[in-house]
């Protein structure tokens, strides 16, 4: 495996820190998740649960999120907790949070407080505004890194409200972007020997996507605007966004000449495909693309998704269906590359994981372990490894601390 | 003058890097590696150029740039500072010898082309990898290097279509809108795709070995739908439209306030976070209902609840609303506009936004990479190069060609 000479700490909730170390575990990175005693990471309570009946143990979210991992419990707000948890980072490379500045301060388990006694480690949170800056310390989710970053701004119809990015997609972006900054370190330490600190904001990140994107807007004369189911002016040529068909909708950007004009072929030239109108793809995206619409929408509306897929393919135009997401379930595409692992959960049944989005010549991917039951290696790691005796492994347990 | 993070080491200072990505998410992969101090070499072709190079000159302060419209796109700019600029004709016999003596010069290649374009030159990993046996190759794809449909063709909204994130967004009970104007997926794939390479790097770092990265942006919107996947595996229940629903969290939403299209995003995450929010309200009569105490009360009339929310929302400006929240502890940022995000003063702390001087645009703002690392954070130390800026000393210096064979081969269009 890529990474099995590495070891990581987590103590994360939700979605961020856990999808971050989630990254380096499915790379063979052996992942030790600490938890708050008794209720453990937040994720646990989400669900998706099997009949909708909540149980720790097996909540979709969180197992999606965590398999590969070992589970010990520890009260970090405890000085003794504490302790243990500082011994626990001392065979650590990678330690990942999503814990919010001062709670993590107050604990004195921030970078500044471990950096003497622990110069390898390399510390990375990822919080909805950072570490730094004037809202450090504001309570925030992923609707609101969507909502301050400018990217809820160009979602929705206009004059409605703007809508967030779904599914928690802002905070997954923090954990790609925060396993891509602590690889980069990985490399640095091995270059310049010592650890050091990261700070991720997710918003921004998400700031920085949508104002990358924002250029072809603002220096184009187009508004970074809510546009219903097209991007703005067609963010410069006609046709962009989403289209009805038969049995529901398409992806249709045919930006170039090439793409619509092999579009038009496709529908046997309708007599006012070749009228200048509609072949200016600028003009037809800022002035009159209801116009467009018009003329567009009621050829689509007698193909199927599947038809048109195939056309778009057949002609090499990018068409594509907007399919729900269980659909990708039976895609021949990422069933032939193998991009679904099965594993059989007790009491919840086999359930198909999407795995990483890319394959390594020379290696696969750590195949699945289970998600750990909240507390599960404690004996295993507080013991075995840590080595806290018998009588203090109890007396630590009958405190509340594991 | 040096900024601070110039001032401290580059992580990946001694790397060469061939980039040959095109539109958004390739050249991502290679600005980040160029930022954090590998030397990257766009190759290009005056024939076919990546195609942001293509969108036109830009308008800026109310004027068209004149000039020469490849060399004015701040989009370009963006997602292509701090690299070189070589030009080569990947059609033409020479250009190939040319292109392998710059593999084997190499640490890292990265394209993004359809599927087969570069194996139909003889340029896939298993012909390059006998040159270069340390090479680390990226090919990111639409749908991956095979499969039944890796033919297709598209942009970030068609796959990111196809994978079902884009059935997510729109108001609840209504049809998909999509986020046409956003683009998510991207940015998530050179994001995957760069953190896929640093793995990769690591690997031959501590054996030796090259590796080959086939990438598929279509997978990489479909792994981070765990949830929905595991919601209907287990329930048999399909997602659709989330609108700013939160399954466990209310109110959330994004709510009108006083003015002119402004809005604040609001969410309550707690029993005790409602009380707060409650008490920032100031208390009113409504808010007192007991069916509201709880979670799962809120949420059964969640609607209702937004209204309220929505009325009061309107009567104040949305950085009062943000404070008077915040300081109670109830979570709530404005809604930016992306004027707004650049005055923004959270993100000028964090300096997002960074200056440079471009030879034919002067001042202008590119956005940095958006991680804080405190040792080795890379910076942004040149423009965009022009088109062939390089070509010099790509073939003279770092092949070591003569400048007589250089000429030669402009003249037959191999550099060109």
């Amino acid at each position: 495996m890529m990474l099995s000479d590495l070891r990581v700490i987590e103590y994360g909730e939700f979605v961020s820190a856990p999808y971050c170390s989630r990254l380096f575990a499915d790379l063979g990175a052996k992942v030790i998740k600490v938890e708050p005693p008794n209720n453990g990471d937040l994720s646990r309570s989400y669900g998706p649960f099997p009949g909708d009946v909540p149980h720790l143990n097996k909540s979709g979210l969180f197992i999606f999120l965590n398999t590969g991992k070992q589970s010990v419990t520890l009260n970090l707000k405890d000085p003794e907790g504490g302790k243990i948890f500082r011994k626990l980072l001392e065979g650590a490379d990678i330690f990942i949070t999503n814990t919010l500045p001062k709670v993590i301060e107050q604990w004195q388990l921030d970078y500044l407080s471990l950096a003497k006694t622990h110069p390898k480690l390399i510390y990375c949170t990822i919080t909805p505004f950072g570490w730094e800056g004037p809202y450090r310390n504001y309570k925030g989710f992923n609707l609101h890194c969507a909502a301050l970053s400018g990217a809820s701004w160009a979602i929705g119809s206009p004059g409605r409200e703007p809508l967030q990015i779904p599914l928690h997609q802002c905070d997954f972006q923090g954990g790609i972007n925060g396993a891509a900054a602590i690889m980069v370190a990985i490399m640095a330490r091995k270059k310049f020997g010592h650890g050091q600190f990261i700070d991720i904001s997710i918003s921004d990140v998400m700031a920085t996507y949508a104002g990358t994107n924002a250029i072809l807007y603002l220096f184009y004369g187009l508004q970074w605007q809510r546009d219903g189911r097209r991007a703005w002016g067609s963010g410069g040529p006609y046709p962009y966004g989403l289209f009805p068909c038969k049995d529901g909708f398409v992806c249709l950007i045919a930006r170039t000449n090439r793409d619509w004009n092999r579009l038009l072929d496709a529908f046997g030239r309708p007599d006012w495909a070749d009228r200048p109108r509609y072949q200016d793809q600028f003009a037809m995206g800022r002035e009159y693309p209801d116009e467009v619409d018009a003329l567009l929408i009621p050829i689509l509306n007698g193909y199927t998704q599947k038809e048109l897929f195939h056309m778009a393919r057949e002609h090499g135009f990018p068409l594509a269906p907007v399919r729900s997401v269980n659909e990708s379930l039976d895609d021949p595409q990422l069933r032939s590359r193998g991009f679904f692992e099965t594993m059989e959960i007790p009491g919840i049944g086999r359930i198909d994981f999407p795995r990483l989005p890319f394959r390594y010549s020379n290696t696969k991917l750590q195949s699945l372990r289970p998600a750990p039951h909240l507390g599960e290696h404690n004996k295993m790691i507080l013991k075995e490894e840590i080595g806290i005796a018998e009588e203090d492994f109890q007396a630590l347990r009958d405190q509340g601390i594991i | 003058m040096k900024s601070i993070n110039e001032m401290k080491p580059l992580p990946l200072e001694g790397m060469r890097v061939i980039d040959l990505g095109w539109v958004w998410s390739g050249p991502m992969v290679g600005y980040i590696l160029a930022d954090m101090g590998a030397e990257v070499i766009k190759v290009e072709h005056s024939d076919r150029l990546d195609n942001t190079r293509l969108r036109g000159s830009p308008t800026i302060d109310g004027k068209k740039l004149e000039g020469k419209s490849i060399e004015l796109g701040p989009y370009y700019h963006n997602l292509n500072r701090n690299k070189l600029s070589a030009r080569l004709n990947l059609k033409h016999s020479e250009g190939i010898k040319l292109f392998k003596a710059l593999v084997k010069a190499s640490d890292i290649l990265i394209e993004n082309f359809s599927p087969k374009a570069l194996s139909k030159l003889g340029l896939d990993y298993n012909n390059l990898k006998n040159i270069n046996p340390g090479l680390v190759m990226l090919s990111l794809s639409t749908a991956g290097q095979d499969g039944p449909i890796s033919d297709m063709l598209g942009y970030a909204p068609v796959i990111s279509s196809l994978s079902g994130m884009e059935s997510l967004v729109g108001y609840e009970d209504e049809p998909p809108l999509g986020m046409m104007t956003f683009g998510l997926s991207d940015p998530n794939a050179g994001t995957h795709a760069f953190f896929a390479i640093m793995v990769a790097l690591y690997h031959r770092e501590r054996t030796g070995e090259g590796v080959y990265i086939d990438m598929s942006q279509y997978e990489a919107s479909c792994s981070l739908l765990g949830e929905a996947l595991f919601e209907y595996q287990i329930n048999n229940k399909i997602l659709g439209p989330q609108g700013n629903h939160h399954n466990k969290h209310c109110p959330h939403g994004i709510y009108r306030c006083h003015g002119d299209d402004k809005w604040v995003a609001i969410s309550v995450d707690s029993d005790e976070s409602w009380d707060k929010l409650r008490e920032a309200m100031g208390g009113p009569g409504w808010a007192k209902d007991p069916a509201f105490q709880k979670e799962n009360g809120r949420l059964i009339r969640k609607r209702e609840l937004n209204e309220k929310i929505g009325t009061w929302t309107m009567q104040l400006s949305r950085e009062d609303i943000v404070e008077k929240l915040q300081s109670h502890g109830v979570a709530a940022v404005p809604v930016l506009s992306m004027e707004e995000q650049y005055r923004d003063k959270h993100y000028q702390y964090r300096k997002i936004h960074q200056e440079v001087i471009h030879p034919l645009l002067g001042k202008e703002l590119l956005f940095a990479v958006p991680w804080r690392l405190g040792e080795t954070p890379g910076s942004i130390r040149k423009s965009a190069p022009l088109l062939g800026e390089h070509d010099s000393y790509v073939y003279e210096t770092v092949l070591g060609l003569c400048p007589e064979d250089v000429q030669k081969l402009k003249e037959e269009k191999v550099i060109y």
